[in-house]
């Protein structure tokens, strides 16, 4: 008897292979939960910095502020964009006309070679100057920024988050630093996924509305909670940026002779406007380790070399199974030591709050039942989903119950 | 029996507040009602533009965004709700001013093109009106990919992903000294883009090599002769470390450097330097070219917008005095290396301060002296050091300074060029 044919299965090319890998790395469904924890850590901070803007709304935001809005506007409006040129030939010097001279004398740029003028940039406080309605703007910001960090109304709040984080920072545009570029990269992806769906005011509501309801289908009863691809989508989108953020920062560093003569750190532990110099007991540490030349050199070059491995180091480990937690606590480390060493705790918070969307969901979710945590959303003794069924008696009533 | 009846079904949803389309409806009324308000009052558009209740506009067509946003929300996978929030977004547009951009779309694309600045300037609200628009056109975009299949909706989302990152790419490798590459679609493709979602940092932090702060140091005097000097940051005047960061960022924008200088001009500036070379001697442990650093046009702008408000905020504190002028220093503190540290320097000593003088300002931040010899140039503080045998001509600047239980000499010029010893 003839033998039935049998499919044969070959090998998909890698052109497939590659596709499959992308689809699965970025739109497979994933646990909202890290993306949720993100969401509260960098809403809390992102809600602190603003409000310390409080004591400097007119300084920074003002119409009469360090940078005023009239030299704001005029950046905005006219300052240059210089190109490359686009070939080899150079291009061919001619008179300038009045206009160029003027552009010259003020911008201090070939006009020739000016390709475009002003930015792209946008902010309330280009055209709110009152004192009351900036308060009032202010406020609202603020507001905003907490109900991200609740999670109630929770797109929308992402949203307006977003809008006035850079408000503020397209207005003071010389009182920013690495902490704002952070942050603000964070409060984009937060927009795009849902980071309310749990953790949340929002899902405590609907869990609330489900529980009315009697309506167990609800996703927002589930524990842990159901996989999204947006989700997914926003996490890896962070993970990723997180990655260029640390090779860049860490490959820049080869340039400089001080990264690579061991020497960096110390510039950075003993620089008296960053560093907690004024304090005796860390000037009495740093004399100790100058006065000890070993010490001193093993401490310097030992956390210049691990700064450059770890952030070098970073994009790619950090993917590996075996490396992943090795890299989250130095992550932890380094910024534990970027904070206390160089003053720089925002920056530092904030990038531990980035590191965070690389721990798994199992383990938020492990934390949050060993806490049996009273959070919105959070499963607690209360938690209805896990363990509850609906059954039906003989009469024909029904009622929820917990399944032993 | 309930009867079923469809007429009744499509006002339900109008009125249904979970509904997208009761939200819709009321973004929709909202924006007509900023349009008309501003078609209403307008004979010459762009000049009644800004008189005509403008915050009330904005405020509708606001309100009327946050409605759409709502709607997209309560069914985000609708396109024709995506697209009819596009809709109230663009009736919001033409309500902050849009039609006036159309009516003149020639200039619109001229400044597209790179030719000019933009055209719409005098516009109320003008930079509203590019985020209502960007949101707007990212709306109608969404709708249209919502009517793909799914395979169709991941290939555009993975354009966007590499488009987004190959942007971030360009802006890291951007910086000098940078691939042409690099450089040229920054500048001609993504440039747009990373301004308007602020993403055009390049990361390089503390690159190439981690360096000394800069501080300013303002003198500020009066009409009755006295004076006071401002330090600019000054850790205990803050509430918060991050009040403190942020005025650290402020005194580093002062610090661009002129890309380019006439070696003509140099040579100029280095004659009148020697001119006051017995009064003012260049710094003996800082080679000469160190010792000039001419701020770049930008920082120049900074240094005038420091100046007035410095001045401005030391008016409204104190009336009563009449602020004259003010002369402004560029301080860079040098970090105490380890070796110093060890034979007992410490990093508030007098001589770690290097001050490069930025210039003499009236109130409204004008410089009043361009020809001064000293300008931008190292005004030295020099520990004195019998070793080295160096000793300037200028005795005066020789001062005794006491720090705790430790005491020591500098010759600190900047005291005699600021006048303190007047």
């Amino acid at each position: 008897m003839a033998q039935p044919l049998r499919r044969v299965e070959t090998e998909p090319n890698l052109f497939v292979r590659m596709f499959r890998a992308w689809d699965r790395f970025f739109f497979a469904p994933a646990d909202p939960t890290p993306l949720a924890v993100v969401r509260i850590c960098g809403g809390l901070l992102i809600l602190y910095v603003h409000l310390c803007y409080s004591f400097d709304l007119q300084t920074f935001l003002g119409k009469h502020a360090w940078v005023d809005l009239e030299t704001v506007t005029d950046l905005r409006l006219y300052s240059p964009v210089q190109g490359l040129p686009l070939s080899w030939t150079p291009p061919q010097e001619r008179v300038w006309t009045e206009e160029e001279l003027e552009y010259y004398k003020k911008w201090g740029v070939n006009p020739q070679v000016v390709v475009a003028q002003g930015n792209w940039r946008w902010s309330i406080w280009f055209h709110v100057t009152d004192p009351t309605w900036m308060w009032l703007i202010h406020g609202g910001i603020l507001l905003a920024m907490l109900c991200l960090t609740l999670g109630f109304c929770t797109r929308v709040a992402a949203v307006l988050t977003w809008v006035g984080m850079l408000s503020y920072t397209n207005r003071a545009i010389t009182s920013l630093f690495g902490m704002d570029a952070i942050m603000s990269m964070i409060a984009l992806y937060l927009m795009i996924g849902p980071s309310g769906a749990v953790l949340s005011v929002d899902n405590w509501l609907a869990r609330r509305r489900a529980r009315t309801n009697r309506d167990l289908s609800q996703p927002a009863l589930a524990w842990p909670p159901p996989p999204l691809i947006s989700a997914n989508l926003a996490l890896r989108l962070m993970q990723i940026h997180l990655c260029v953020i640390y090779a860049a920062s860490g490959i820049s560093k080869l340039q400089g002779s001080t990264w690579w003569s061991g020497t960096a750190v110390w510039g950075t532990m003993a620089n008296y406007e960053f560093s907690p110099m004024n304090y005796k007991l860390y000037m009495d540490y740093l004399r100790f380790l100058a006065e000890h030349r070993w010490l001193w050199e093993l401490t310097t070059t030992g956390s210049t070399a691990f700064t450059l491995a770890f952030e070098i180091g970073f994009p790619f480990l950090i993917w590996l199974r075996p490396t992943r937690w090795l890299m989250i606590v130095s992550a932890v480390f380094l910024h534990l030591g970027i904070a206390f060493f160089m003053g720089l705790v925002g920056f530092s918070t904030i990038m531990i709050v980035a590191v965070l969307s690389f721990i798994p969901a199992e383990v938020y979710q492990w934390g949050l039942d060993r806490l049996e945590l009273w959070w919105p959303g959070a499963p607690g003794s209360d938690g209805p989903a896990r363990n509850l069924v609906l059954e039906s008696s003989s009469s024909g009533s029904v009622k929820l119950s917990r399944s032993a | 029996m309930q009867i079923h009846n469809p007429r009744k079904q499509p006002f339900s949803r109008l009125t249904d507040w979970q509904a997208p389309w009761f939200w819709l409806l009321c973004g929709m009324i909202a924006a007509m009602l900023a349009l008309a308000w501003s078609v209403s009052f307008q004979e010459d558009g762009t000049a009644l533009l800004r008189e005509a209740g403008t915050s009330f506009r904005v405020g509708l067509v606001f309100l009327s965004m946050l409605a759409a946003g709502i709607a997209i929300l309560r069914q985000p996978g609708s396109a024709p709700v995506v697209a009819a929030a596009a809709g109230v977004g663009g009736l919001g547009w033409l309500a902050l001013g849009g039609w006036v951009v159309l009516n003149n779309a020639a200039e619109a694309q001229r400044w597209m093109a790179g030719n000019g600045p933009w055209p719409f300037a005098e516009l109320p609200w003008s930079t509203a009106l590019l985020l209502v628009f960007v949101l707007t056109a990212v709306a109608a975009l969404a709708s249209l990919v919502l009517l793909l299949p799914r395979a169709g909706r991941r290939l555009v989302v993975s354009f966007l992903i590499v488009f987004h990152f190959a942007g971030i790419l360009s802006a890291v490798f951007s910086v000098p000294p940078a691939p042409w590459l690099a450089t040229t679609t920054w500048t001609f493709v993504f440039r747009p883009y990373l301004d308007f979602i602020y993403l055009n940092n390049a990361y390089h932090f503390y690159s190439p090599d981690p360096g000394p702060p800069n501080l300013l140091w303002f003198r500020l005097e009066y009409a009755d002769g006295s004076y006071r000097w401002h330090k600019l940051p000054n850790r205990d005047d803050y509430p918060t470390l991050v009040n403190y960061q942020r005025r650290l960022s402020l005194t580093e924008s002062v610090f661009q450097p002129e890309l380019t200088t006439d070696p003509n001009l140099m040579a100029h500036r280095q004659r009148r330097r020697e001119s006051v070379e017995a009064t003012y001697p260049a710094h003996p442990l800082v080679p000469l070219a160190g010792q000039f650093r001419e701020p770049g046009k930008y920082s120049k702008r900074m240094i005038e917008n420091y100046v007035r408000a410095v001045a401005r905020d030391d008016q409204e504190k104190h009336p009563e005095r009449q602020l004259v002028k003010i002369r402004l220093y560029r301080v860079l503190h040098d970090i105490v290396l380890g070796p110093q540290l060890a034979l007992g320097v410490e990093p508030l000593d007098r001589w770690m301060y290097r001050p490069y003088y930025q210039g003499e300002f009236d109130v409204e931040g004008r410089l009043r002296d361009p020809n001064d010899p000293l300008l931008y140039w190292l005004i030295p503080i020099v520990l004195k050091d019998d070793r080295t045998g160096w000793v300037p001509a200028n005795r005066e600047s020789l001062v005794r300074v006491e720090a705790g239980d430790r005491t020591y000499e500098v010759y600190d010029f900047l005291k005699v060029h600021a006048g303190d010893y007047q």
